[in-house]
């Protein structure tokens, strides 16, 4: 891509209010449309265990009616203009979603203020998020890939590790909520402190600052703090769990070992190795033999989550029962492979150049910009971030790979979840 | 609102359509293939082919041997996917402008030249049946199938586009060969350029890649009529997990039926306006099944779905009960609603309120290249561009008592299948260290 057109601090407007909450403007006169992305710094992270699930369901919360509006009025009103806001809560932040059309951003604005500073949790709809969030937690019950996911967590996390718990909480903690909990969560931790919200669209940087003033200026909150973590100790020796489900046709299956957070050195080579791993192309060498040689799954993929936490690292694929053993041994020793052998310089360009090539599809939309400028806020990387990515993902040698890949994943030692129907053949 | 404004359309000799749009807005190209053969092409024993002839369009040339193709656009910071459905077949490849040719060059090769190795094939039938397994294990999956089949009967949108597990098993390379060989033709195909080019430049360069294929015979159109529905049908599917499920759907008309469109404003009104795809945002949370299944509290997710299709298809409402609440509340709720729509007319406000979604959403959906792309070939394929064109003007003329005269034309009791899931065992857990 032009170095022109990415994103940086020649065209990004960075605008701090007194209140704290960071504005960040990148016009866009393409389509006559506006894409907002927000962060707020309160998450899961902040839930105590016995509130498992608080947090996301505070985010719905926010959305169910204010001091002036009714939900049916809210959606109403959105809805009449074909515009949206979402609010959904991570581990460590909570994300505001709007869009709209560019004539309607003062009023996304002040929807967006009115939902982040004056939610009423009506009890009623308490009630009626409580029911949707049990609903979905007991269709992950019965969903192969989430319960290997789930299990892949509590294994790889120690028990109260952030990234140990499912964001929704789990049925026993969600039932015991109550509005009085949602309402104090809110209190202690809602701030425009360490928050942002990044516009993107056809509009007038000055013009967007001064309504986002106007609609936030009176925001209030104090200082928030992030809990510290328990430490994270690699595992000594394999642990597997299986979630038997007997109705089901295939079982997934995921490998893991932990990995980097987002600001760690290594996050690059990181990102680099994994991409060759199982990503490139269709889903990198893990797709070229667990899928296109041996026919095995239709998906087999390796992802690297790094937050302000360190994340799971793994390996996943959705197979027949019988085929589980020989899938697992396939991908270990693609990773022992990793490890013992430098790769070729081909097959790593070949990553590189997918990891940099891709960006400009990814900067094509309003939202995509969004998200990439919403990310270097939240990670402090500096709004001149882009211009020197490509550089930062040539600079990783094939040295490098096969460091992070002794340094984190392990053939010998690793978690092991599977979720599936019994093997029809002996397991 | 013109849809169409800068589209130009060409015709190679050899009957290869072409539809192309300038967009400078960013430095890349979406060049899309479409071919007219999907699952309605299809007859018993072999269902699932068009699907997996896609798949195996990835599986190699002489030029382009089996894995390259995925390396070579990666390579190239491109993205790229096919899709196979009911009524078309489509690949994609959105590439950095200067690296379009590739995409060119890949998409002539394989409209003729894919190999079909007998041991590819092998390998991707376990892919393909673990395709089918991944959507088998997933309970909406299970009913709007069984659904699918019992409101279908003799046209082949009655089977899904994966196919029939046994066909997948037993289907030989010469079926896949075959059936690629009968559809895969410049005069069944249709190429859709969106992106940063210059017009004169790329019909000169589709016309070098494509121009010199033959076009070909074409089988007939199939003719086979859905026989009309003459009273109720309904399934109960028992199962896994904690969580019911119910769909109703009902005989819908084709995309280019006059009735059409009073089905899009009709589905509007009830769940939303929905967006011809890319990017779009929810709408139905204002909308009548959302407020009298969702916010009642009976429902935790329920809405209507509406599709383009060459041929009459299906009309669907879906639901996922909310806990402690029976289907047949959720059933119940849903023909209050459909009888609603039978005995009252829709208020202006709610007709207007579809068209500005309508209008919002096909604005968002033009963001990004690729998406426009995707719905020139689609109209294409599916109807015409001037379809296409005309949508919104066509839509804003839908009247109230058109919406009322196709709820009581389509949404008779008589005319419906009913689809239930029912949950019953759960699961046990293991552990070793």
């Amino acid at each position: 891509m032009r170095e022109s057109s990415l994103p940086s601090n020649r065209d990004i407007v960075r605008h701090e209010m007194d209140n704290g909450l960071v504005l960040l403007v990148r016009e866009n006169h393409a389509a006559p449309t506006v894409v907002i992305e927000g962060a707020i710094a309160v998450g899961s992270v902040h839930e105590i265990m016995r509130n498992a699930g608080l947090a996301a369901l505070t985010a719905q919360m926010l959305r169910r009616g204010t001091k002036n509006y009714t939900f049916e009025k809210l959606n109403e009103t959105l809805e009449e203009v074909g515009a949206s806001i979402e609010v959904s809560a991570g581990r460590r932040g909570t994300s505001l979603h709007g869009m709209a059309l560019s004539e309607d951003v003062r009023l996304l604005l002040d929807l967006l203020a009115e939902v982040v500073q004056h939610p009423a949790f009506p009890p009623e709809q308490f009630h009626i998020v409580k029911q949707q969030i049990l609903s979905q937690l007991r269709e992950q019950m019965n969903d192969t890939r989430a319960m290997a996911l789930l299990t892949l967590r509590t294994l790889l996390f120690p028990f109260g590790h952030p990234n140990a718990r499912n964001i929704l909480g789990d049925p026993k903690t969600v039932s015991q909520l109550r509005p009085l909990d949602v309402a104090q969560f809110y209190a202690l931790n809602f701030t425009p402190h360490g928050a942002h919200l990044v516009i993107v669209g056809d509009v007038k940087a000055g013009e967007v600052i001064a309504m986002a003033e106007d609609a936030f200026g009176s925001w209030r909150g104090g200082e928030m703090t992030q809990p510290e973590m328990p430490e994270l100790l690699r595992a000594k020796e394999i642990h597997r769990h299986r979630v038997v489900m007997p109705d089901k046709t295939q079982s997934d299956v995921i490998l893991g070992w932990l990995g980097v957070r987002r600001l760690d050195q290594d996050w690059m080579a990181v990102n680099v190795a994994n991409t060759l791993l199982g990503r490139f192309g269709m889903g990198g060498r893990l797709g070229n033999t667990v899928r296109e040689k041996k026919g095995l799954a239709y998906y087999v993929y390796s992802s690297a989550e790094a937050g302000i936490d360190v994340g799971p690292w793994l390996a996943a694929a959705g197979v027949a029962p019988q085929n589980v053993r020989q899938t697992v041994k396939i991908m270990l020793a693609e990773i022992k492979r990793l490890q013992e052998e430098p790769v070729p310089g081909e097959e790593l360009a070949d990553s590189q150049a997918y990891i940099t090539g891709t960006l400009p599809l990814q900067l094509e939309t309003n939202h995509g910009v969004a998200n990439v400028i919403s990310n270097m806020e939240w990670y402090k990387l500096g709004l001149d971030y882009l211009l020197s990515y490509s550089d930062e993902v040539w600079q990783v040698t094939p040295a490098d790979v096969q460091r992070v890949a002794r340094k984190y994943l392990d053939p010998d030692v690793y978690v092991l979840a599977t979720a599936g129907p019994v093997s029809r053949a002996r397991r | 609102m013109k849809l169409l404004r800068d589209v130009q359309r060409f015709q190679l000799d050899n009957g290869l359509t072409l539809l192309l749009k300038e967009v400078h807005s960013a430095p890349v190209i979406s060049f899309w293939i479409w071919y007219r053969v999907g699952s309605r092409n299809e007859v018993p024993g072999i269902t699932g082919v068009s699907h997996w002839v896609e798949h195996m369009q990835f599986k190699g040339s002489k030029r382009f041997p089996a894995g390259t193709y995925d390396r070579l656009f990666s390579h190239e910071g491109g993205v790229f996917n096919a899709m196979t459905w009911m009524d078309y077949t489509a690949f994609f490849e959105t590439l950095p402008a200067d690296k379009i040719l590739l995409s060119l060059d890949v998409e002539s090769d394989r409209m003729v030249n894919s190999l079909f190795d007998p041991e590819e094939v092998a390998s991707e039938r376990s892919v393909i049946i673990s395709e089918r397994s991944m959507y088998e294990n997933q309970p909406p999956f299970l009913l709007s199938e069984e659904v699918q089949n019992l409101a279908i009967k003799a046209h082949p949108y009655h089977h899904e586009v994966i196919g029939w597990l046994s066909d997948l098993q037993t289907m030989t390379r010469d079926d896949l060969y075959n059936h690629y060989r009968r559809y895969y033709a410049p005069n069944n195909a249709v190429a859709v350029a969106v992106g940063d080019f210059q017009m004169g430049e790329m019909v000169a360069a589709i016309e070098r890649y494509f121009g010199p294929l033959p076009a070909q015979p074409l089988p007939p159109q199939s003719v086979v009529q859905e026989p009309p529905q003459r009273g109720e049908r309904r399934v109960t599917l028992r199962g896994a997990g904690q969580v019911v499920y119910v769909n109703l759907a009902f005989q819908a008309p084709p995309a280019k039926a006059e009735d059409y469109l009073p089905m899009v404003v009709l589905d509007g009104i009830l769940s939303g306006a929905k967006s011809v795809g890319g990017q779009s945002v929810a709408t139905g949370r204002s909308a009548r099944i959302y407020r009298s299944l969702v916010s009642s509290g009976i429902a935790v997710e329920a809405g209507s779905w509406f599709t383009a299709t060459l041929d009459p298809f299906l009309f669907f409402f879906s639901a996922t009960v909310a806990p402690e609440h029976p289907a047949e509340e959720v059933e119940n709720a849903f023909w209050r609603e459909i009888d609603r729509m039978r005995n009252e007319l829709v208020s202006l406000e709610e007709l207007t309120k579809v068209l500005k979604q309508s209008k919002a959403q096909f604005i968002y959906s033009n963001e990004s290249v690729t998406s426009q792309a995707r719905w020139l070939g689609f109209s294409e394929v599916i109807a015409s561009t001037e379809w296409f064109d005309s949508y919104l003007d066509r839509l804003a003329a839908v009247t109230a008592a058109d919406v009322q005269r196709v709820a009581q034309t389509y949404l008779q009791r008589e005319k419906c299948t009913v689809g239930y899931y029912l949950p019953e065992r759960a699961q046990q857990e293991e552990t070793d260290a």
